[in-house]
């Protein structure tokens, strides 16, 4: 499998919003925790080596292994568009928030 | 026309106050109030119709500024309706390639009207006061159009059967009243105030700052978007053009700063020179501060007041979705005034209007507010995602569609109206235009000659459009079609012919037209195959469809399109 960067998420605008909304109320510190594990969370449904290898590649944008809060940022929006099913996408979100509350 | 028209400066223009005294016991069917563009609009709509019309504005001047300047596709083939739409084209700057750029690089460029077959444009940009310039002008053409400047509506109180309202006006107060008023009196409306009611929503926390230059610039007639340019860090900036050599310049400048001391002409020459280098020359034309908010009011009509335009809803400028959704505003009620106050209609059919661009108002305000969001992010968070977003956008196609510097003016698709009539089990169709929707264009041909399919629905009536097949006997058709008629309301019913077919009028029944769909668009568009039948409605919406004609069926569908039917 390859890595889908054709827009593969039904309404993105909606999607987007959901996103930073699930961010609310956080403090930063955990915003980025919530990235991570919706970044762990995504990367175990999509479950393909060469997928998430592609995907990095591209969050990393070149450089070496990033460990930035924009790298996980770019890795999350990456990994959701090809995940792309509202439905997984927003249980993955609020399973992230739940756990970094 | 032609030439002179540049040399009228409607900034500057001054209408005169006349004394008019009202005759006692005299109810006008309609007074709109504010002479602003939705006003106007509403006004001209209401007296092409026949419904004569008190227009009041409480200034005597049309818009100072250019204020509102992109005017959507859908605005135009409404002013096309009004009769002025072919002046705002001429003088407006056409386009429809927008492009984003994060820091001092390009991200992606887009192109809002990539396929031909409409007559107008995507956008055209034209300074506000050219618009209500073409449109007072438009006005003043009709004998019933009574305009009152400096007549400030400062009081309402309510009837059964009518409204009065309480004047100002140099020579003291009087009363007037009307069947329906329409308040188009702008987002600090005083009909809303005196009606006690206000509009609820979101105020955003930033200040923006309007700089319009005129200058001989090489810039392309293109929106650009720039998010954190190394000439504004960590703000956006967009640049428009607009006729006369003027560019819209709009600065994000964020909510510590100061509004006065920004509109310091030092200050925003310096600005404006961090962008253009300091060797373009220019004028500033006008300069403005301001906040936004996104807002509406719970419900656009209160009795026999319908609010309409900014009085009603409240967008940030993001998505040009402030004057356009007014206008449409316009659009949608005022046919519908006009059957009410014929009688054809019952009063409920005007709580459709609110209900309808109500949503309307709604879809405006979440795309507006999701723009602005993504914009402006109102967290650390929120910005490390716009930032991944655009620098991903460079590579990937999926983050051009997430990046948001404004989601451009469409017309709402009115899906879930009472007015629509829902689809036939097992007819099925393969197409946008759902029911609720306004109609697409198409190049079409009407008696002989070149037209446009929006043009030729532009009577303001119901119309009915029918396809012929290629063997189907086109008088048979017309006979059978003939027959549909409603008493009160006017009904266009046009045979739609295949391309290169072509049949008289003459030989026609009478009420009945025929016009070819050149190359196929229209079919294609609406889905339509032989024998389909079309209903839209005199706001060129679509309220019912099917695969066969059937008289009774479309008898209904008018009814429940005019509120004689509920579900």
């Amino acid at each position: 499998m390859t890595l889908t960067t054709e827009l593969n998420i039904a309404d993105p605008d909606a999607f987007y919003e959901r996103l930073i909304e699930t961010h609310a109320g956080l403090a930063d510190a955990q915003s980025l925790a919530l990235n991570a594990k919706a970044v762990a969370l995504l990367s175990s449904l999509i479950g393909d080596k060469k997928v998430l290898q592609e995907a990095a590649g591209i969050a990393a944008d070149g450089s070496a292994m990033d460990n930035s809060p924009e790298y996980d940022a770019k890795l999350l929006l990456l990994l959701a568009n090809h995940v792309g099913d509202i439905a997984q996408l927003v249980r993955a979100l609020d399973q992230a928030r739940a756990a970094v509350i | 026309m032609g030439g002179s028209e540049a040399d009228v400066d409607y900034q500057k223009l001054q209408f005169a106050y006349r004394h008019v005294d009202e005759t006692p016991g005299h109810v006008h069917p309609v007074a709109v109030v504010g002479a602003g563009p939705v006003g106007l609009a509403a006004a001209i709509d209401l007296a092409q119709q026949g419904v004569p019309v008190v227009l009041l504005d409480n200034d005597d001047t049309l818009s100072t500024g250019s204020r509102a300047i992109c005017f959507a596709k859908r605005t135009l083939e409404i002013f096309d309706r009004l009769g002025c739409g072919q002046r705002m084209v001429d003088k407006g700057v056409r386009w429809h390639v927008g492009k984003v750029f994060l820091r001092d690089e390009q991200v992606y460029t887009f192109d809002l009207l990539p396929e031909t077959g409409h007559r107008r444009p995507a956008f055209i940009n034209l300074q506000q006061y050219y618009v209500e310039g073409y449109l007072a002008e438009r006005a003043a053409e009709f004998d019933n159009i009574d305009i009152r400047w400096k007549n400030e509506v400062v009081g309402v109180e309510q009837h059964a059967d009518r409204a009065t309202l309480s004047i100002k006006t140099p020579d003291g107060p009087y009363t007037l009243d009307a069947r329906y008023v329409v308040a188009a009196d702008g987002p600090r409306s005083a009909m809303r105030k005196a009606l006690g009611q206000e509009s609820h929503g979101r105020t955003f926390k930033d200040r923006f700052l309007i700089a319009d230059v005129k200058m001989k610039a090489p810039f392309p007639a293109e929106r650009w978007f720039w998010f954190d340019p190394p000439f504004h860090p960590n703000q956006s900036v967009l640049l428009h053009r607009q006729p006369d050599d003027v560019w819209r310049i709009d600065f994000q400048l964020g909510w510590d700063a100061d509004p006065v001391v920004e509109k310091d002409p030092a200050r925003v020459i310096a600005r404006i020179q961090a962008l253009l280098g300091k060797d373009v020359e220019f004028e500033l034309e006008w300069v403005s501060v301001y906040t936004f908010s996104c807002l509406r009011m719970d419900s656009f009509r209160h009795g026999r007041v319908l609010f309409a335009g900014d009085s009603a809803h409240g967008v940030s400028p993001f998505g040009a979705r402030g004057a356009n959704s007014g206008i449409q505003d316009a659009d949608n009620l005022t046919w519908k005034l006009k059957l009410v106050l014929d009688g054809t209609a019952p009063d409920a059919l005007l709580d459709s209007y609110a209900s309808e661009r109500e949503y309307a108002a709604d879809e405006n305000i979440l795309n507006s507010t999701r723009s602005t969001d993504f914009i402006t992010p109102k967290s650390p968070v929120s910005r490390i995602f716009r930032d991944a977003t655009l620098k991903l956008a460079r590579t990937c196609p999926f983050a051009r569609r997430l990046v948001n510097s404004g989601r451009l003016a469409v017309p709402a698709v009115l899906r879930d109206s009472a007015l629509n009539t829902p689809d036939v089990a097992g007819d099925t169709f393969d197409t946008r235009v759902v029911p609720g929707a306004p109609s697409p264009d198409a190049p079409i041909k009407s008696q002989g000659r070149d037209a446009w399919f929006l043009d030729r629905i532009s009577g303001n009536a119901f119309a009915g459009l029918y396809f012929c097949g290629k063997n189907e006997a086109a008088r048979a058709a017309a006979q059978r079609l003939a027959a549909f008629e409603y008493p009160g309301v006017a009904l266009d019913l046009l045979l739609v012919l295949e391309p290169g077919a072509s049949l008289n009028d003459a030989d026609l029944p009478e009420g009945i037209a025929a016009i070819e769909d050149t190359q196929g668009v229209l079919a294609r568009r609406l889905d339509a195959k032989a024998q389909s039948f079309y209903l839209l409605r005199p706001d060129q919406h679509l309220c019912a469809r099917w695969r066969a004609w059937n008289e009774a069926a479309a008898i209904a569908a008018l009814e429940r399109a005019i509120g004689k039917r509920r579900h």
